[in-house]
């Protein structure tokens, strides 16, 4: 059984959500919070194997209370639980240290899905964030040159910067981009890095390194 | 009548210049006449005397006989002593002179005369010459008949034309004076008015309007341009500070705008965002219930959360801009003061009379948004419990008036100050009420509650309607 922690501010969100994983026989619902704080106190306490947090609320917003869980080292996987599909929150989130992404919208299955992987150590961005393309679908390798320069990209670099890292021309970099964006199917640099590490072309850990 | 406009370098020239010039160039021409008349008298009185001596010299000679000098020296025995020169009574002198210019006899006063003459004198025409002090004399020689001798014939302009001789000069010295006067003043004129007014000329029309003023009054001497100078700075200062607050407005308006436009996001994330999320989590589970009467209670729960979620969008839809404010300023603030009433936990009461059917929708929209932030602040920041909306006539206005029995406050001299500390509902209120033509005023007293006062005259509402 998984143990899970629920934060939202929206009552019947939460109920909704409480309702999902009540159904679910693979987890059980340790408790709730209604604004940030509270849950970081019971957080604590409880020591839950997978906290679904809701972005918005009152006291502390859920990025800030999943930074406090990484900082404190709690045996705790943050999951996003948001109205929110912006992908920059989801790269912020990431960033703070939450494994997954989900949309509030998700199915029963999808939510369960997103707990699953989590607890097991892996990442879940929600399928309406990272373009829908099939769950099993493999990417076409990315070369070691790509690779790096994907990575140098996650961290803000802008093309010139990466160019000068890796003592290659601006356009080889942009080259290198294109090429990176048609094999994941991004349109952009964010949708790449969450694509990526939808894969498992590169490690959330490698990413926010 | 149409007026022809001339620049003040015409006026001045045509004022000024062009009169004393013509003073100038008349007095030297009265000058010159007047020496050239002078001439001509001297010159004609000169020959006259020359040619009346003369004659008598010669008649004198024809009856005296043979000695050469007899005729003078009978002369002087003559018992009329005409011929006495010592005793010649009329202005001017005379002397007899041979032909190589010597000096025979002469009056006294010729004497002194003597070496101022020149070499040649023509015979038969006068000349002037000149004395060692500048006075002016003109002489004459005629011949003597067949004496072979000479009349010389001089006369000073002094004595012959005194007063005129001596103050001609004088009417030039003074009208040359005037001049020096005028041109003096033309001067001053130049530099204190024409060009002060000019340089001002140039230095308004290259002002940007709103935003450069002119220089405030420098060291002009004349008050009237000092103080053109100080109209402009104050219509310039008054431009400025009017495209000042229009930039405040604007940036205002787009603030409020933005804050608007975030506060209406947030209460749709909050509201019905969440909503039909919750609407789509119940029909998930239901999908997945297998109990009939499991399921039946997932769509009875997903139903009130769509319920829900109309509730809500209604709520926002009449508080972006209700629908009903068409139906008139009775409805509409009936409508309002019941909602309010509800929402806020207040009574409010309201009495329109007498309603009226052309109360324009714009004062009715104002009202209606004064009436809705009144009852908000009696509640929230007065805790009033009661609310009392008048609308009725007075002496040919319409007041409407929000009463209420809330804490009172200390009410701001200036409602404008208010919106810069963050308050700005009353400073809102105030404006939207002179916006429609109103006078809008605030009485409150501590412990006692607080008074709305809004005055508008039913005879603004045209150009209301018209704007």
């Amino acid at each position: 059984m998984i143990r899970v922690f629920l934060a939202d501010d929206h009552p019947m969100t939460r109920s909704g959500i409480a309702a999902y994983i009540a159904k679910d026989p693979g987890m059980i619902l340790v408790g709730e919070a209604a604004d940030g704080s509270e849950a970081w106190d019971k957080i604590q306490k409880l020591l839950p194997q997978v906290a679904l947090m809701d972005i918005r609320m009152p006291q502390e917003d859920g990025v800030g209370v999943v930074r406090k869980i990484k900082d404190a080292g709690l045996p705790v996987f943050s999951l996003m639980l948001s109205s929110y599909d912006a992908q920059q929150y989801v790269m912020a989130s990431l960033r703070a240290g939450a494994k997954g992404y989900v949309l509030k919208t998700a199915t029963p299955e999808e939510l369960a899905r997103a707990v699953r992987t989590v607890a097991g150590g892996g990442i879940y961005l929600d399928r309406e964030i990272s373009r829908a393309m099939e769950d099993d679908y493999v990417p076409e390798e990315l070369s070691s040159r790509e690779r790096e320069v994907l990575l140098y990209a996650a961290k803000g670099l802008s093309s010139k910067q990466v160019a000068q890292e890796l003592f290659i021309s601006d356009r080889t970099v942009q080259t290198h981009l294109a090429s990176i964006y048609d094999k994941l199917g991004a349109k952009n640099k964010t949708e790449a890095m969450l694509l990526a590490l939808k894969y498992g072309v590169v490690t959330l850990e490698d990413l926010i390194a | 009548m149409k007026s022809i406009r001339r620049n003040v370098i015409a006026l001045f020239l045509a004022t000024s210049l062009l009169p004393l010039t013509i003073v100038l160039g008349v007095s030297a021409a009265g000058i010159l006449a007047h020496e050239q008349s002078m001439r001509v008298v001297a010159r004609t009185y000169v020959q006259d005397l020359a040619e009346t001596v003369a004659l008598r010299y010669e008649k004198d000679f024809i009856m005296g006989g043979a000695s050469v000098l007899t005729p003078f020296f009978s002369s002087l025995m003559d018992p009329f002593d005409r011929f006495n020169l010592n005793s010649f009574r009329m202005p001017g002198w005379v002397a007899m002179i041979n032909k190589d210019g010597q000096v025979l006899t002469a009056s006294p006063e010729m004497e002194a005369l003597e070496d101022l003459l020149p070499e040649t004198l023509p015979i038969g025409s006068a000349k002037e010459i000149r004395g060692r002090k500048g006075d002016v004399f003109t002489v004459a020689v005629y011949p003597a008949g067949k004496t072979g001798w000479y009349v010389l014939a001089a006369v000073s302009w002094e004595h012959l034309l005194g007063p005129m001789n001596r103050f001609g000069p004088l009417w030039s010295f003074m009208a040359i004076f005037l001049g020096g006067v005028s041109l003096l003043g033309a001067v001053l004129l130049w530099k204190w008015l024409v060009s002060p007014l000019r340089a001002m000329e140039n230095e308004m029309s290259s002002l940007q309007w709103g935003e450069d003023a002119p220089a405030l009054c420098n060291d002009t001497p004349v008050d009237e341009i000092c103080r053109l100078r100080s109209v402009f700075f104050d219509l310039a200062e008054t431009a400025i500070e009017k495209r000042r607050l229009m930039e405040r407005s604007v940036s205002d308006m787009f603030r409020i705008q933005e804050a608007e436009r975030t506060h209406l996001a947030r209460e749709i994330h909050d509201g019905p965002l969440q909503g039909v999320t919750a609407f789509m989590q119940q029909v998930h589970l239901a999908q997945r219930e297998e109990l009939q009467g499991e399921h039946d209670r997932r769509l009875a729960m997903a139903e009130e959360s769509a319920r829900h979620v109309v509730r809500e969008l209604r709520g926002m839809c009449d508080a972006l801009s209700p629908p009903w404010i068409d139906l008139g300023l009775s409805q509409a603030l009936t409508e309002l003061s019941e909602r309010l009433a509800v929402q806020m936990e207040a009574r409010i009461s309201l009495e329109i009379e007498p309603e009226r059917e052309d109360v324009p929708k714009e004062l009715v929209l104002a009202l209606f948004r004064i009436l809705q932030e009144a009852v908000s602040n009696a509640v929230k920041h007065g805790k009033a419990k009661e609310i009392q909306v008048k609308w009725y006539s007075e002496k040919g206005n319409y007041i409407f008036e929000v009463e209420d029995n809330g804490t009172g406050f200390i009410p701001p001299e200036d409602f404008s100050k208010l919106q810069y500390r963050g308050h700005r509902g009353l400073a809102n209120m105030a404006e939207r009420v002179k916006l429609i033509r109103g006078n809008f005023s605030i009485q409150s007293t501590i412990g006692k509650g607080t008074t709305l006062h809004c005055v508008f005259n039913p005879k603004d509402w045209n150009l209301l309607e018209n704007k």
